[in-house]
């Protein structure tokens, strides 16, 4: 019945109608406004031309012998091809509850017989083009995630290219240090040690990058592994006790359970290492302690300092990147402005977490992560990251 | 005097490494490219050797298998160093063999230790 080619037209639409008469008059009343017009006199007709030529618009009749209009729409709203395709009722039937019931299968809007011509071309016109901006925003959206992801893997490659200097200053700056090229005098090794603790710290910011870049790229594998929490734990803190030593503070573990839990041992690992850091960092002495709990589904891990704390209006943005206060001891401490972030990252992106902060400024904070009992596997795509990390000289 | 071949191909990264080995009192050869380092292993037999993960030619992951199937050199303990910890890799280079796994960057001392133990001394 399409006369038009649907390319020069106002848009393809589809009328569903048992009653010919009607259906007739429709299609001519839109061919007349621009359209082209399909028409189906039952509902298995319908679906079927919508699945092999989708329209723009459906206008969809309630009443019909075999399949009625709110079951065609149900149908179509369940494949996945024919899901998007906005859905008009018209109806005889005024009552409240079947207009309801058009919108809960899935129709966009209703219009009862007997209608108004002008009535039904204005509703079918803003439709279309509801329907054609979604379309343009859904791609326009495919398009943005996909740029997302190279540029996050152009990143974590890039990084990866600046490591291999960097290997070299830090490398040669600690044999100066050494003495192994020759004693140096005390303003030497001054000198030579501000180099090397840049180039420690730049690679703390690359190390940090390359792992939010390949995170947001989607290139992360978690291997879900049985965990003793109480072993992670203790590794996390035998790792820091020299740097808790160096400000003469202790590190003290309570547990109410030391439960097994299945999780990425690594990843986690490196959570709780960047909590006990900062907790150290930002305290000028004093002890930090790590509570356990387990709960239903998840544990919780409390990591409790007595350190600088951070006030009300900051603690909602510890968890941006950059975001370290304007404070001497955390100019003092060092940080890289990204570990919270990255930490974030790590615990609700690839351990199905969460974290949160509390605190009170000159008194501590208490930073907790909650992490499932059992973390689900996941598929994800290697090869890439795979191509990406052996196609890198170094 | 021990011999150590070192086969990595960053010209700074060789220095470093040979300035610690000479330093700690060792004898060191060095190739750049991956089948060079395998050859000089059979033709010097070295006491221990240090094995860069990412090489120009082939891999060093290959070159690992390539020294710890042949039957010759297949003793001679190799330290593999990397810069890019990933996930799995330590796994995999254990099980081709590799004595030891050091990260970059190379901290003087440590890998002095490590060495140290891996050859036995």
């Amino acid at each position: 019945m399409s006369t038009n080619d649907p390319s020069q037209t106002n848009g393809m639409i589809l009328v569903v109608d048992d009653t010919i008469a009607n259906l007739r008059l429709l299609i001519a009343l839109l061919e007349a406004a621009g359209y082209s017009a399909n028409g189906a006199a039952d509902g298995e007709t319908a679906l079927m031309i919508c699945e092999n030529k989708p329209p723009e618009l459906i206008l969809l009749d309630v009443r019909m012998p075999e399949m009625d209009g709110f079951e065609v729409c149900h149908r179509l709203k369940l494949n996945e091809k024919t899901r998007n395709i906005p859905v008009i009722f018209i109806s005889a039937l005024d009552d409240v509850d079947d207009k309801v019931k058009g919108f809960e299968v899935g129709a966009v809007d209703y219009i009862t017989k007997p209608f108004r011509s002008n009535e039904v071309l204005a509703r079918v016109s803003s439709h279309i083009s509801l329907f054609r901006m979604r379309q343009e925003i859904e791609q326009a959206n495919i398009k943005l995630r996909e740029l997302d992801k190279l540029k996050s893997l152009f990143i974590a490659s890039m990084s990866h290219e600046l490591r291999t200097p960097l290997n070299s200053i830090i490398g040669f700056s600690c044999i100066l240090l050494q003495g192994i090229s020759g004693e140096l005098s005390p303003q030497q090794k001054d000198d030579v040690q501000r180099i090397n603790r840049s180039g420690k710290h730049l690679l703390d910011l690359i190390s940090e990058v390359i792992d939010i870049s390949k995170i947001e790229a989607g290139r992360v594998e978690v291997s879900p592994q049985q965990v003793s929490l109480q072993e992670l734990i203790q590794e996390a803190v035998d790792n820091m006790l020299p740097m808790a030593k160096e400000k003469n503070m202790v590190i003290k573990i309570r547990t109410d359970a030391s439960p097994q839990i299945v999780t990425d041992h690594k990843y986690l690992l490196q959570c709780l290492l960047n909590l006990l850091s900062n907790a150290i960092k930002y305290s000028v002495q004093g002890t930090v302690q790590i509570h356990v709990h387990s709960e239903n589904d998840h544990i919780q891990i409390a990591v409790e300092d007595n350190g600088i704390g951070i006030s009300e209006e900051n603690i909602t943005r510890v968890f941006d990147a950059f975001e370290r206060l304007e404070n001497h001891i955390k100019l003092q401490a060092g940080g890289t402005g990204l570990g919270l972030y990255l930490t974030k990252k790590i615990v609700t992106e690839l351990l199905q977490g969460k974290i949160d902060a509390k605190s009170q400024e000159n008194v501590g904070s208490t930073f907790s992560l909650y992490i499932p009992h059992t973390l689900a596997a996941r598929q994800v795509d290697t090869d890439e990251l795979n191509q990406t990390e052996s196609s890198r000289p170094l | 005097m021990k011999l150590a071949l070192i086969i990595e191909d960053n010209i700074d990264n060789c220095v470093l490494i040979t300035k610690i080995l000479d330093h700690a009192g060792y004898k060191t050869l060095t190739a750049d490219r991956g089948l060079q380092g395998y050859k000089l292993a059979l033709e010097k037999r070295p006491d221990f050797i240090l094995l860069d993960i990412n090489l120009p030619d082939i891999s060093g992951e290959e070159i690992l298998k390539k020294i710890k199937q042949d039957k010759q050199i297949k003793s001679i303990p190799v330290i593999v160093i990397t810069s890019n910890a990933m996930l799995g890799d330590e796994a995999r280079l254990l099980a081709a063999g590799c004595n030891c796994y050091i990260e970059k960057p190379i901290d003087p001392d440590k890998i002095i230790k490590q060495l140290k133990a891996v050859i036995g001394e």
